[in-house]
Formats: structure tokens, C-alpha cells, sequence
């Protein structure tokens, strides 16, 4: 500390203040804009990890929900694996047993909180699916089945968005 | 004379006396504490979300007459084929590079707004149904349904 010191010290004795005038400006506007993004975005849900989503123009924004995420066939509630799908079809036909399992328990959880908050007769239960963009169609139908069949039947596809 | 003298062996005052000095280390301190907390936590991806409702599983309805149906863009890994009713409005074969979901757009836009069903077979990716969403709905086509398709054959109609 005192070579630096001693560094900064010219010859005639004086000290040579460093200027982070121009610092402190580019740090202020980088702050303002981050805090602005954080006003502005307001994210409801997250992306998963590993779900690569698809990009689209639509601009309407996610509610917050249950969240199913699907990649590489396997499909996740709320951040936890619920199973991995087989090719082709099963013999519960287009029914996801499991994610009906866990969605069933999920709406019944919600549905018990609503009632404590008094909220249960406007209660309508969302769900937001995260599906891969490399998955199939048959892989989502499936797990919009499901989500209907256990009473989720407002749906969200989440998408990159446009801006 | 005397008064030019005067004015110029006058001394200046000295420049480092009237800049305060002022100490922005602590304000650097917060910013390089808050900046990396910020980025960290920042969205660099804006997510949206296509919205459906589905309905209840009531069991099977009445079916509709071919005339009957709304605008059923049917899309497949052979192709996109536009039917309204029981006419084949345009078949857009798949190219090397995938659907020519552009021409979707085009042919789309000739047609009155209104309902509009999309029909995916199964093999058909997601990337493939949200692109085809996206150009219905800039289209004009606000209410799209989704349904399952059972497998586009070309070949049977117009061709744009």
C-alpha cells in the first residue's frame, strides 16, 4: 500500500488523483438500465434449464402457474422429474399417468389455499407447458391431454418472445 | 501602466484549490457490489406464451359437415395443406429446408379473418406449430384452435 502510494506520489510531491468521473457514468446508466429491466420485465415464470424454447412473434405475456417442462422426453413439474416418455404411444392412450398423479395433487393443494384465502369460487387453476423446441407434437398433445384431463385447462406455451 | 502592472504580477489562484475533491469510493464500492448482482439476475430473454383453452372432456358431440368447418390449415412432415370446407385452397409441399411456412402466410392473408383450425401430425416439431401460430395470427387470425392431425397427403388440390 505505501509503494503504491509512493508510485501515485510525482516527483515535485504532489498526488495524482485518478479520475472515475467517466467510470461513475458508465456504472449509473449501466444501474439505471438494469433496474429498468427489472421494472419492465417482470418475469412470472422461469425458463427451465435444458428447455431450449421456441421463438415466436406473439407477445402476450405468461401468468403465473404450475409450470411442466418437456425435453428429451422427459417431463418435469415444477422443477422436479415426474417420468421419462417412450417412443410411440402407451396404453393409457394419450393420458401421461404420472403427470396426471402429480397434477391432480398440485390442483388439490392450490384449490385447499384458495379456500383458506376465500378465493375459491374465482379459483381457475393455469398451467404454462415449457416444451423443447425439438420435441414432437405427440409428445406436447400428450402432455396438453393430461393437463386438461386434470383440470389445467387454461394452457400457456411459453415462447422466446420478439423483443 | 500601473494598473496593468498590477493586474498581471497579480497571482492566479490556484486551480487545485477550487475543484472540491470529491471521494467517490464508496459509491464505487456499491456500484461494483450491486452491478455484478443485478446482471446476475437479469433477463436477457423476454418470455411470452401462445394462450389456449381447452375444454372439458364431454364425451363426443355432433359432428360437423364438411361445409360446416372453419379454415383448417392441416400441417404434416409432406407438406401444408389449406382446406374451408371440403376445398382444397393450397398445398405447400416441404422443401430440403423444411416447411415453406412464408407462402402459409401469404395464402392466409387472401382469406376473410375468422376461426381458423390448425391440424399437426404427430412427427411435426413444436418449433414447426409455433411458427405456424405465429403466421395465422399475423395473418389475421386471432382465434386458432388446435387440433391433431391424421396424416397430410398432397395431391388432392390447388397448388399456389
Amino acid at each position: 500500500m505505501a509503494r503504491r502510494r509512493r508510485k501515485n506520489r510525482r516527483k515535485d510531491g504532489t498526488t495524482a488523483p485518478l479520475r472515475l468521473t467517466s467510470m461513475m457514468d458508465i456504472l449509473t446508466v449501466l444501474l439505471l438500465f438494469l433496474l429498468k429491466s427489472f421494472v419492465v420485465e417482470g418475469e412470472v415464470i422461469t425458463p427451465v434449464p435444458g428447455v431450449d424454447l421456441p421463438e415466436s412473434s406473439s407477445d402476450a405475456a405468461p401468468q403465473a402457474s404450475v409450470v411442466v417442462a418437456i425435453f428429451d422426453n422427459t417431463v418435469m413439474l415444477d422443477g422436479q422429474m415426474v417420468t421419462r416418455l417412450e417412443n410411440g404411444s402407451s396404453d393409457d392412450g394419450l393420458l401421461i399417468a404420472p403427470l396426471a398423479d402429480r397434477l391432480n395433487q398440485t390442483r388439490a393443494k392450490e384449490l385447499e389455499i384458495a379456500q383458506l384465502r376465500g378465493e375459491d369460487v374465482d379459483y381457475s387453476p393455469k398451467i404454462a407447458i415449457q416444451g423443447d423446441r425439438d420435441i414432437s407434437f405427440e409428445v406436447l398433445e400428450r402432455v396438453m391431454y393430461t393437463c386438461n384431463q386434470s383440470g389445467f385447462g387454461d394452457i400457456a406455451l411459453a415462447v422466446i418472445g420478439a423483443s | 501602466m500601473t494598473i496593468l502592472n498590477a493586474s498581471l504580477t497579480r497571482r492566479r489562484p490556484s486551480l487545485a484549490a477550487d475543484v472540491a475533491d470529491l471521494d467517490v469510493t464508496p459509491v464505487m464500492n456499491m456500484f461494483i457490489i450491486l452491478i455484478p448482482f443485478l446482471v446476475s439476475m437479469a433477463a436477457f430473454t423476454h418470455l411470452a406464451a401462445h394462450h389456449f383453452g381447452l375444454p372439458r372432456d364431454e364425451g363426443a358431440g355432433e359432428a360437423s359437415t364438411a361445409s360446416e368447418l372453419p379454415l383448417t390449415v392441416a400441417v404434416g412432415t409432406a407438406g401444408v395443406v389449406i382446406v374451408k370446407g371440403d376445398v382444397v385452397l393450397a398445398e405447400l409441399p416441404a422443401g430440403e429446408d423444411g416447411q415453406d411456412l412464408d407462402l402459409l402466410a401469404a395464402v392466409l392473408t387472401d382469406q376473410p379473418a375468422g376461426r381458423l383450425v390448425l391440424a399437426v401430425d404427430d412427427p411435426v416439431g413444436v418449433d414447426v406449430v409455433v411458427t405456424c401460430l405465429d403466421r395465422c395470427r399475423a395473418a389475421g387470425f386471432d382465434d386458432v384452435g388446435l387440433a391433431a392431425g391424421t396424416g397430410v397427403t398432397l395431391g388432392a388440390g390447388a397448388k399456389p
